[in-house]
């Protein structure tokens, strides 16, 4: 319990005394904008799918194997395959230093709401008694890293060829000082009024996820949604960039440069 | 789409007319195009949208990565990985074992040998049953992906033929995306094998491995 006021007192130090200076946020961005993104696939060797992303100052690998037998075998179902994501925080990722290991609350929470939302967009119906296995490991975390988790997921599951029915790009809007922003910091999670994390699947436009904590009007509400929908067509870019690069490489030089032979 | 240019006199190898489509994109179809049946679904109201990564090239779209989809009549490459009563289990690196029964061959298999085998069954759970089982004496195996498999054969074999020639290697090509090789030479064709598996999208590739195939060939009899 001391340790738990420790905590919460270095935390009172720590917040800032208003998340708007001058009509900007913290860090310089306008209520509505994004932070900046870039998204790399195929950064694994023996993953069959692997991406890379690097939003604001979150940094996070994810590793896709699979289908592969299920176990164990309990966990199976005879006619569809089992998504199976778990979600991991680096002890460097963030401020707050080790915690002690495996898997906490917040981890397993954040494998389950990832599982599901997969579990929605995969045609798990094609490899029966299966398991898709999603490795995400946050090696940064700033703020927002399940929605940066669910988008670099997309990507190397895309990457691995396995069967989806859709792509799926994910986006948080808060509540910073009263107003409703679009990809809030770690400042504006943690002090701002509210958090409400979404994933939108691209062509359909559908809601896999909606989390919220805090509290907002309704109106509020559906303005954060409305902001999140204009926003997936720049996600989405980016995550079709990122898989057309692997495909875009030069000839000539390069087929020769790579082929090592004495 | 990626861009046209030139860059240190070499042209990117996608051009215009080739197009890369990902998860969830409309599938707009004209009366001459060939579509690989796996890569598209049917979403609710009966539209083909894509399911996997795919390429558009020369009126043919062609999935790009993937897991095999076991057919019958498929030639695949395996390893014996348990050996019981009245069947061998059969390593194939797709989600379940192969099942191949004693009667089919005269002869005891060992765990660890490697066999190629014909896909006599597929049931709806895509567990494999196998026939027609040879073993592979000496050799090694290497594993593509077992999309890239209709790229290294080429058109008639023509692409497996050149190594084949060229580099005086048995090459047996399983349809699993296990590849056996067998002589001499075996490194170089490893080289050469996973060269193709990661160009497999550049256009007039058969003819860059071809020249560099004469140029190791040349180099190898000179040794």
């Amino acid at each position: 319990m001391e340790e738990m006021k420790e905590n919460n007192s270095n935390q009172e130090q720590n917040q800032p005394k208003q998340l708007f200076v001058n009509g900007k946020r913290l860090d310089g961005r306008s209520e509505y904008e994004m932070r900046e993104l870039k998204i790399a696939a195929n950064v694994l060797n023996s993953a069959n799918g692997s991406s890379y992303i690097h939003w604001g100052k979150n940094k996070i690998v994810v590793g896709v194997y699979g289908p592969k037998e299920c176990l164990p075998k309990h966990t199976s179902d005879i006619f569809k395959a089992i998504i199976k994501s778990s979600y991991r925080m680096a002890p460097f990722c963030s401020s707050e230093g080790r915690d002690k290991p495996g898997p906490n609350r917040r981890s397993i929470e954040l494998s389950k709401v990832i599982s599901n939302v997969f579990e929605g967009l995969v045609v798990t119906e094609a490899f029966p008694k299966t398991e898709i296995d999603i490795f995400i490991e946050v090696l940064q975390s700033d703020g927002g890293t399940r929605c940066a988790s669910i988008t670099a997921a997309s990507v190397a599951l895309a990457h691995a060829g396995i069967p989806m029915k859709d792509m799926v790009v994910a986006i948080a809007c808060g509540k910073a000082d009263g107003k409703i922003v679009l990809d809030p910091s770690k400042e504006e999670d943690n002090f701002g009024e509210s958090d409400i994390p979404m994933a939108i699947t691209v062509h359909s436009k559908k809601f896999m996820l909606l989390q919220l904590d805090g509290k907002v009007k309704k109106e509020e509400l559906e303005k954060a949604l409305d902001l999140a929908l204009n926003s997936v067509e720049t996600i989405y870019n980016k995550q079709k960039s990122a898989l057309e690069n692997l495909y875009s490489q030069k000839l000539d030089q390069d087929i020769e440069a790579e082929l090592v032979m004495d | 789409m990626p861009e046209f240019s030139l860059k240190n006199g070499a042209i990117e190898v996608i051009l215009m007319n080739d197009k890369i489509f990902l998860p969830g994109e409309k599938v707009q179809e004209t009366p001459e195009m060939r579509i690989v049946p796996s890569v598209y679904y049917l979403d609710e109201n009966n539209i083909k949208r894509f399911q996997r990564l795919s390429l558009l090239r020369d009126n043919s779209i062609i999935p790009l990565k993937g897991p095999y989809i076991p057919r019958i009549g498929d030639q695949i490459i395996g390893v014996i990985s348990e050996v019981k009563f009245a069947y061998y289990e059969v390593e194939l690196n797709v989600a379940f074992s192969g099942i191949l029964p004693a009667r089919e061959t005269k002869f005891d298999f060992k765990v660890g040998q490697i066999i190629t085998a014909v896909v006599d069954e597929v049931d709806e759970n895509l567990e494999i049953t196998l026939g027609k089982p040879r073993a592979l004496k000496r050799g090694t195996i290497i594993y593509i992906d077992p999309t890239k498999i209709p790229r290294i054969l080429g058109k008639e074999e023509t692409m497996l033929n050149l190594i084949r020639n060229k580099l005086n290697c048995e090459i047996i090509v399983g349809k699993n995306g296990y590849i056996w090789i067998s002589g001499d030479n075996t490194p170089y064709a490893i080289e050469v094998l996973k060269l193709i598996e990661s160009q497999a999208h550049v256009r007039g590739l058969t003819n860059k491995i071809e020249n560099m195939l004469i140029d190791l060939n040349q180099k190898l009899t000179n040794k």
